[in-house]
């Protein structure tokens, strides 16, 4: 069966602002709607550097990326565009530390049109999902590490994305969460068809992921 | 959405809980310096106005050119021509004389022409001015000075009798001392110079002209005694009462001015201060999809809860600083506390104002961050 191309970035280079670094050198790479893709490489291999170009966060020195066929910098500044298709997971979680659980995962909903109590029952589903129920209403300073990304887990994914980057997503984590959180990783995408693209310098099992790709020295590993 | 967002910024501001409360407090005791001091001359005016208007004149003739009315001085003698203008009712030549009865404590001394119809509204408990040395006390100086009727008082070491005190609607008249005229123009030595003429029409009761003819008919006398007289300038009682504080405004303004911008840039201070502090939060929240322009309102709406709160703030504190101003002797008794909900409102109003502008910046400083940037750096 033939999956359909989600993102794809075509003979991808960045180079840094001073010139002096190359880290992406023509990168070309497709991420398969509904697959769990994984871009592992050393620190400074350029993978997160590629996770923000595909998720648009950054522009490519040269080449294209596209998102359903589409330049992602021009889709992007459609209006909640990427509030709805792409969400964040970071290595250090980045949660706002003055706000609740709650409030936290309810921040990128104030970019969408609902009533109050849709956007709460978004916030909720989701909490239960991750397994924070109890959580609601803590502060996220009072969180374990494993109870803060699934945290911001539930806020990449409160919004309902059609794909979710995570950036070292077990990095900061001990390795009965980093467990938990793959195997939630792999329930979400199982269960709510969200495309994932992790990036980590970590090896995980097989099961935890469809696709792997190495990069090294900003180039895909062939 | 919008709730969410105010949510956020109290949050903010709680955890910062003692620089918001010292910018509010910065923000608040500079509007207090505005409300204080608008306040003052805005009550002054009304005072004054309280005063003509509780004296029914119509018209007050002055010497021609001077702002302050202290400063004028017209023959009395002038009330004779005057008299005869048609429409002109009544004349009531009047002095006034700030003077110090006790140490740096002034009154206003009024010297008035026994039988005029200045004394028509004063509620006079005791007796009317009859003898060259009586003197009619407002109720707010017999206090001050712990006077009553029969009591005794020393002017410019002259010996009066209080014969009265009086009650008055303006509490420039009530914290005052009323005497004859003439003693007055000797114990100032300045015989037969009056301060004003006070001049009262016939049409003032009649109801046959409506309000436009009044006006005209007004503004007639008022030319003809302007062409007649070179030397005095006349006045509706309104316009009499403002032209001196339009300097006195022109200045509260410049004061004002500069007031707020001290404001300004406290806000300015304290919100770039906390964007930047904030960098890594506003990235993650552009990096999750949020628009700038709702990074714009967030930032503005902090600011401008800081002008709002300020600004409630100053008037707390403005009305207290008045309160305590207005119990000094130099100025106790010439002023009325008064509160001015239009003012009040206006005061929030110019708060928020300031709070948006001094927004601006922090909130095009917000948005200039770079998602990227925040990402890489961490």
């Amino acid at each position: 069966m033939n999956k359909s191309v989600i993102i794809e970035a075509r003979n991808v280079v960045k180079i840094y602002a001073d010139g002096q670094v190359r880290a992406l050198d023509g990168i070309s790479l497709q991420v398969f709607a509904g697959e769990i893709l994984v871009l592992r490489g050393p620190s400074g291999c350029g993978k997160s550097t590629l996770m923000h170009l595909l998720g648009g966060l950054d522009t490519p020195t040269s080449g294209k990326i596209l998102f359903n066929g589409l330049p992602i910098l021009d889709v992007c500044r459609v209006k909640g565009f990427r509030v709805r298709n792409i969400g964040f997971v970071f290595q250090a979680f980045y949660l706002w530390q003055n706000l609740n659980v709650l409030e936290n995962v309810m921040l990128p909903l104030a970019e969408l049109s609902m009533s109050h109590k849709e956007r709460r029952n978004r916030v909720e589903e989701i909490i239960d999902v991750v397994g924070i129920s109890d959580k609601l209403k803590a502060s996220v300073k009072n969180l374990s590490m494993g109870q803060r990304q699934r945290v911001a887990l539930a806020r990449a994914l409160v919004a309902r994305p059609a794909v979710v980057f995570a950036d070292e997503p077990t990095g900061s984590l001990d390795s009965k969460n980093t467990e938990n959180i793959l195997q939630l990783f792999r329930r979400i995408n199982k269960e709510r068809q969200v495309t994932i693209a992790m990036v980590t310098h970590e090896n995980f099992l097989s099961e935890y992921y469809d696709r792997q790709v190495e990069i090294l020295d900003g180039k895909v590993r062939t | 959405m919008i709730i969410f967002i105010v949510k956020i910024v109290f949050k903010n501001l709680w955890q910062q809980r003692a620089r918001s409360t010292l910018t509010i407090l910065g923000v608040g005791i500079s509007i207090a310096a505005f409300v204080s001091l608008r306040g003052l001359t805005d009550n002054l005016e009304k005072s004054l106005q309280t005063t003509y208007k509780a004296r029914g004149s119509d018209l007050v003739v002055m010497e021609k050119s001077t702002l302050d009315i202290f400063a004028s001085s017209i023959d009395q003698k002038n009330a004779l021509i005057l008299k005869n203008i048609p429409h002109v009712r009544e004349i009531s030549p009047v002095l006034m004389y700030f003077y110090a009865v006790r140490f740096k404590e002034y009154f206003m001394l009024f010297g008035w022409e026994p039988g005029t119809y200045l004394f028509e509204d004063l509620k006079i408990k005791g007796d009317e001015l009859h003898g060259d040395h009586d003197a009619l006390i407002g109720s707010f100086a017999a206090k001050r000075l712990n006077k009553s009727v029969g009591d005794r008082i020393n002017i410019r070491g002259e010996d009066f009798r209080i014969c009265g005190v009086f009650q008055s609607l303006s509490m420039i008249e009530d914290g005052g001392i009323i005497l004859p005229l003439s003693t007055l123009q000797k114990i100032k030595k300045t015989p037969g110079k009056v301060t004003a003429l006070n001049l009262r029409l016939d049409i003032r009761d009649s109801v046959k002209v409506d309000k436009v003819q009044r006006q005209l008919i007004s503004k007639q006398i008022q030319d003809k005694i302007n062409a007649q007289f070179p030397d005095l300038e006349v006045k509706d009682v309104q316009s009499f009462i403002s032209t001196p504080f339009t300097v006195v405004f022109s200045f509260t303004w410049a004061i004002s001015a500069m007031v707020f911008l001290i404001v300004v840039m406290g806000i300015i201070n304290t919100m770039t201060t906390a964007v930047l502090e904030r960098t890594k939060e506003i990235g993650i929240l552009l990096a999750i999809g949020w628009r700038k322009s709702s990074i714009v309102w967030m930032v503005l709406l902090e600011s401008v809860i800081y002008g709002f709160l300020g600004g409630i703030v100053g008037i707390l504190l403005g009305y207290g600083m008045m309160g305590v101003l207005l119990t000094f002797p130099a100025i106790e008794g010439f002023i009325e506390m008064r509160y001015d909900i239009i003012f009040i409102i206006k005061s929030i109003g110019l708060s928020l104002l300031v709070g948006s502008l001094a927004g601006i910046y922090p909130a095009l400083k917000a948005i200039s961050i770079q998602p990227i940037e925040v990402l890489r750096n961490e």
